[in-house]
């Protein structure tokens, strides 16, 4: 393997709490871990892993706002412990790159439903699903607020067009 | 001098209204990058507008993404900016997509990472190219100080500064240094634009979370910044907890006291 630069090396401090654990206890062995070059080695002794923990701490904040947006009702429902919660699994789980957008709140609401399957908005899950997939069609029944603001059973369906982007229906029986 | 306020959606109602003190608008680039082209048209009929980036990553050794740079590309055609900016920083690596700014280390070899790349950008975009300071969380060590990494990427790269004066301000108390020293060591003509937003805190530590009405030592702050400079556009940065029109005009009003009136 070669060796890695600084600001691939730093980046990868942000987004890998264990390695940034291990920095913190031994800088060195970090840097072989991860086969920083040896020229990089006095910047990346320098840095402090409270500052670090701090900056990783904002990429993480910034990553649940993303997840909140796609997943609004199952991040309500885990309330005053989101945060706490989310940092517990986003510390160790960074997404990767091009599926990042609905990867991260996909893998997050699948985290949360092996401990918490209660907090799991079923709608929401179930466009996550279909978001990361690779389906043509998708639906499910769910219970949703209507026009109207009423909760109802109604069918929720996904269809994927060609292109890959794809679009949501609802309908409920009787209307 | 100019002032205006950076384009958000929430804000579009109030702003066709054409309000007082609004005079341009900074538009971010990777909002208008999937639609919106005609919209975007729209307004650049109606003011002058700023095209600023979120996610060139200048700081990334290595190439350019190109996808990212030709969809900044016909963000500027569509746009007509007088000029474009983006940060010292880096977003992402061949690796991963980090989401967010982060700072890059003043070394020798960052001078020449991140000048190549906005001279890349810069001729491509066929504008003149500001480049932008960010708040960081973590310190990190160079060949050079900040503010001679920065006089020296200015003269390397053929650019101009958009300060953040909030970014500056929140550096400053997070790693006790003297903000208007720092100012001083920065060559005055290298400075073009400003950016501000209130601060915001949690515990210790100073953020830029752009959801705080500005501050008044963040006004003084910049009010000495326009008598160092020949600044020509300040921006509200406003992006989180957008107040109502009366709170947004009261924010606006802030910035024409920065720009020399009561």
């Amino acid at each position: 393997m070669g060796e890695i630069d600084f600001i691939t090396a730093f980046a990868r401090l942000l987004r890998d709490g264990k390695l940034r654990d291990l920095f913190a206890n031994n800088p060195l062995a970090a840097a072989n871990q991860i086969h920083l070059a040896t020229s990089e080695l006095p910047a990346w002794r320098q840095l402090n892993p409270d500052e670090l923990e701090f900056q990783a701490e904002v990429l993480l904040r910034k990553r649940l706002d993303l997840v909140k947006f796609f997943a609004p009702k199952t991040c309500a429902q885990v309330e005053e412990r989101l945060w706490p919660t989310f940092r517990e699994f986003a510390r160790e789980n960074w997404p990767p790159e091009n599926t990042a957008k609905f990867l991260d709140a996909f893998q997050f609401c699948g985290w949360l439903k092996q401990r918490k399957p209660e907090v799991i908005a079923a709608a929401e899950w179930n466009r996550l699903d279909f978001a990361v997939s690779n389906h043509r069609m998708n639906f499910h029944f769910v219970r949703l607020p209507d026009a109207r603001w009423k909760m109802r059973h109604g069918l929720q369906i996904f269809l994927r067009r060609r292109a890959g982007r794809w679009h949501e229906f609802f309908l409920y029986p009787g209307w | 001098m100019k002032t205006g306020v950076g384009y958000r959606r929430e804000l579009r109602a109030w702003i066709e209204t054409r309000p007082p003190g609004v005079d341009c608008l900074e538009i971010t680039a990777e909002h208008f990058f999937h639609n919106g082209e005609e919209h975007l048209s729209g307004l650049a009929q109606i003011f002058p507008l700023f095209v600023h980036g979120l996610g060139l990553s200048l700081g990334t050794p290595g190439v350019l993404d190109k996808k990212i740079l030709e969809n900044f590309a016909r963000v500027v055609r569509i746009a007509k900016p007088e000029w474009i900016s983006d940060h010292i920083a880096f977003t992402r690596t061949a690796e991963a997509d980090l989401g967010h700014l982060n700072p890059v280390p003043p070394t020798r070899a960052m001078l020449q990472t991140i000048s190549d790349h906005a001279r890349e950008v810069a001729e491509y975009c066929v504008r003149p190219m500001l480049l932008e300071n960010i708040t960081s969380h973590v310190n990190l060590a160079g060949d050079l100080s900040e503010t001679d990494f920065l006089n020296e990427l200015c003269r390397r790269a053929g650019c101009k500064l958009l300060l953040d004066v909030t970014n500056l301000f929140i550096n400053s108390r997070n790693h006790d240094f003297d903000a208007l020293a720092w100012l001083h060591e920065i060559e005055p003509q290298n400075i073009v634009q400003l950016h501000i937003v209130g601060y915001s805190r949690h515990g210790h530590h100073y953020t830029d979370s752009h959801a705080a009405p500005i501050q008044d030592e963040l006004i003084e702050l910049a009010r000495e910044v326009v008598r160092h400079a020949p600044v020509q556009v300040v921006i509200l940065e406003r992006d989180e907890d957008l107040p109502d029109t009366t709170g947004i005009e009261i924010e606006v009003e802030k910035l024409q006291h920065i720009c020399g009136g009561n």
